[in-house]
């Protein structure tokens, strides 16, 4: 699928030396809330989202300009997106390594640490089984069930054939509903 | 004017004479190549649309209990945030992504190459204490195995005392009968009889 025509226009305004803040900015403001969700469900803590949410349109910025236009800006932006987070919970991973915790235990107890967190709350219960999954098969949950994204988007953001990110996202539904059943 | 446009301002002059003929309709404010823009606009949601449609079909299908539930994140965010994200990032747009978590991860790493060198020299040390017990006991019964039964004769003519002497004879048991396997002890039928049993034991009968 290819570049929308307002997506086109942006990529004009942004290839244009006098017009590329503003271009910037247009991409950011309408791209904005979309990735930060993506970021903020992976990454769980909203300070960590904005880290990574900064990064990922430094990034852009850097990068828009080779950008070829065989495939959709929105799929682009979440594949930065994902592989942004991807590193920071490896990163994650690497400093739990030293200080021998657990990374699932820490998104835990950042999940826990929300001020709206609510344990009774079903919205709650299925987000700590949400984070019960390993994280590539969170990602590929969270793409399908909160963005509604198409296994042939999802393929170009993971670099995964459609075949396997449909048996993940089956699985991991079943790993959900097993969660919810159980706890 | 259109004759079908004359018509109507005709029954319009008909029906309302105070209001005058029609002017040029008001400009209207438009946003700029609203109308290039709208044809895409309107296919790619019909694609989101048919798209979410298949999502919760999909949903419905493998757990109604998941796809019964509010698709809502409830995380807390700051108020305004979305409002000032874009001029941060303008202001933020030349800065290197956090770099400052480098050093860091530099040092995970060392640390993480000095655990694997760790681990590396432990599982050699281990090995070769294992291969050097193994090879000081086969090497030692090669070195017996080397000796003759005249030299342990002879170490024992010489080398034993009464004390050994009665020490040997007593692990030794005299009552035991020891099978006699002689050959000319055994009859014919006999001989014939054991090597018949041991070859069919050995040979295969495929």
């Amino acid at each position: 699928m290819a570049v929308t025509q307002e997506d086109k226009e942006l990529l004009a305004l942004f290839r244009e030396p006098d017009t590329k803040e503003k271009g910037f900015t247009l991409i950011v403001r309408k791209y904005q809330e979309r990735l930060y969700w993506h970021v903020r469900r992976l990454v769980i803590d909203h300070d960590d989202a904005n880290d990574v949410l900064q990064n990922v349109f430094i990034k852009v910025w850097k990068s828009l300009e080779n950008f070829r236009e065989d495939a959709r800006l929105y799929t682009w932006l979440y594949k930065i997106a994902t592989n942004e987070c991807l590193t920071f919970l490896e990163q994650l991973k690497r400093k739990s390594a030293i200080s021998m915790s657990d990374v699932e235990t820490g998104l835990a107890n950042k999940l826990q640490s929300d001020p709206h967190y609510d344990v009774g709350k079903i919205e709650w219960k299925l987000q700590n089984a949400i984070l019960s999954l390993p994280e590539k098969q969170r990602a590929v949950f969270n793409l399908r069930y909160y963005d509604e994204m198409p296994y042939e988007e999802m393929s170009r953001v993971l670099d995964t054939s459609e075949g396997a990110l449909k048996a993940s996202y089956h699985h991991a539904v079943k790993k959900v509903e097993d969660f919810l059943k159980n706890n | 004017m259109t004759p079908k446009g004359k018509e109507i301002v005709e029954e319009l002059g008909q029906i309302a004479p105070e209001l005058g003929p029609l002017g040029h309709p008001p400009e209207f404010d438009l946003p700029h190549g609203y109308f290039n823009r709208f044809p895409g606009e309107l296919m790619a949601r019909i694609h989101r649309m048919e798209n979410a449609e298949e999502v919760s079909r999909e949903l419905e299908e493998l757990s109604p209990l998941l796809a019964a539930m509010p698709r809502k994140t409830p995380y807390y965010m700051p108020a305004g945030y979305f409002s000032e994200l874009d001029k941060e990032m303008v202001l933020n747009r030349e800065a290197e992504p956090t770099a400052k978590i480098l050093p860091l991860n530099k040092r995970i790493r060392l640390f993480k190459r000095c655990l694997v060198a760790a681990a590396i020299a432990g599982v050699i040390s281990v090995g070769a204490v294992f291969l050097a017990k193994e090879y000081s006991g086969s090497a030692l019964d090669r070195q017996l195995a080397q000796i003759s039964d005249q030299e342990i004769v002879d170490y024992l003519q010489y080398n034993t005392d009464e004390f050994d002497n009665e020490n040997i004879f007593t692990n030794v048991s005299l009552d035991e009968e020891l099978p006699s396997v002689l050959p000319e002890e055994l009859t014919n039928e006999e001989i014939d009889k054991m090597l018949e049993e041991n070859i069919l034991q050995e040979t295969p009968f495929n």
